[in-house]
């Protein structure tokens, strides 16, 4: 679980290196959609 | 710190801080069991934001070199992006979630309307005091990429390692 965050947090770092706060944000968005797999 | 006092800097920090503000707002609200009036967590919100914005534009750029905000973004970065962002969500639904959901239930929107009110709270706050404010402070401080972006990755799963202590049950 923790190596997870590590990993997640250095995906999120390069994305924000590569395209700043709005591909952060899309990257983001992506992951939290997940959750409308339960609610949907 | 010349960076960080500049008026420029202060005025866009002031004005992000609001729109995170304003994005935490729906969250905030779904809060059932507040420990502070609304509008103190409001005001709070705001006035930390305007902190870690700080960070973030005044060290970002100088530090970097690469900008905060970019209008049009390259195919690559994008379809790397969005493909990884695929994948890490395909992980976490199938690895983490079922784990995480047990200990932590109150943070799984139960249905759309939670979902909306919790998505801007991510997207305003949440990337903003994991990554953002910490890397570019750590970028200042450190001034190499390879120490901030490991230090940032180590940040995340320090406060997540907290969290999981603190739900622990209590013996005594």
């Amino acid at each position: 679980m923790l190596a997870g965050r590590v990993v997640t947090g250095f995906l999120v770092v390069w994305c924000y290196l590569q395209g700043g706060v709005g591909l952060v944000c899309w990257w983001t968005l992506l992951l939290e959609s997940r959750h409308l797999l339960d609610i949907v | 710190m010349r960076h960080l006092l500049q008026p420029r800097v202060l005025k866009g920090a002031s004005i992000a801080a609001a729109v995170s503000a304003v994005a935490s707002y729906p969250r905030l609200v779904f809060w059932l069991h507040r420990p502070a009036p609304l509008w103190y967590l409001e005001a709070t919100i705001f006035v930390c934001c305007i902190l870690l914005w700080g960070f973030v534009l005044a060290w970002h750029e100088p530090y970097t070199h690469r900008p905060v905000f970019l209008l049009k973004l390259d195919l690559m970065p994008l379809s790397i992006a969005t493909l990884t962002g695929l994948g890490t969500a395909v992980a976490f639904h199938l690895w983490l979630d079922p784990s995480l959901r047990s200990k932590f239930p109150e943070q799984y929107p139960p249905d759309l309307t939670h979902w909306l009110a919790s998505v801007p709270f991510i997207l305003g706050f949440n990337q903003l005091f994991l990554i953002f404010a910490p890397f570019d402070w750590l970028m200042r401080l450190a001034k190499k990429r390879w120490v901030a972006t490991t230090l940032t990755g180590l940040w995340g799963a320090i406060l997540l390692a907290l969290k999981l202590h603190s739900h622990l049950p209590c013996w005594r």
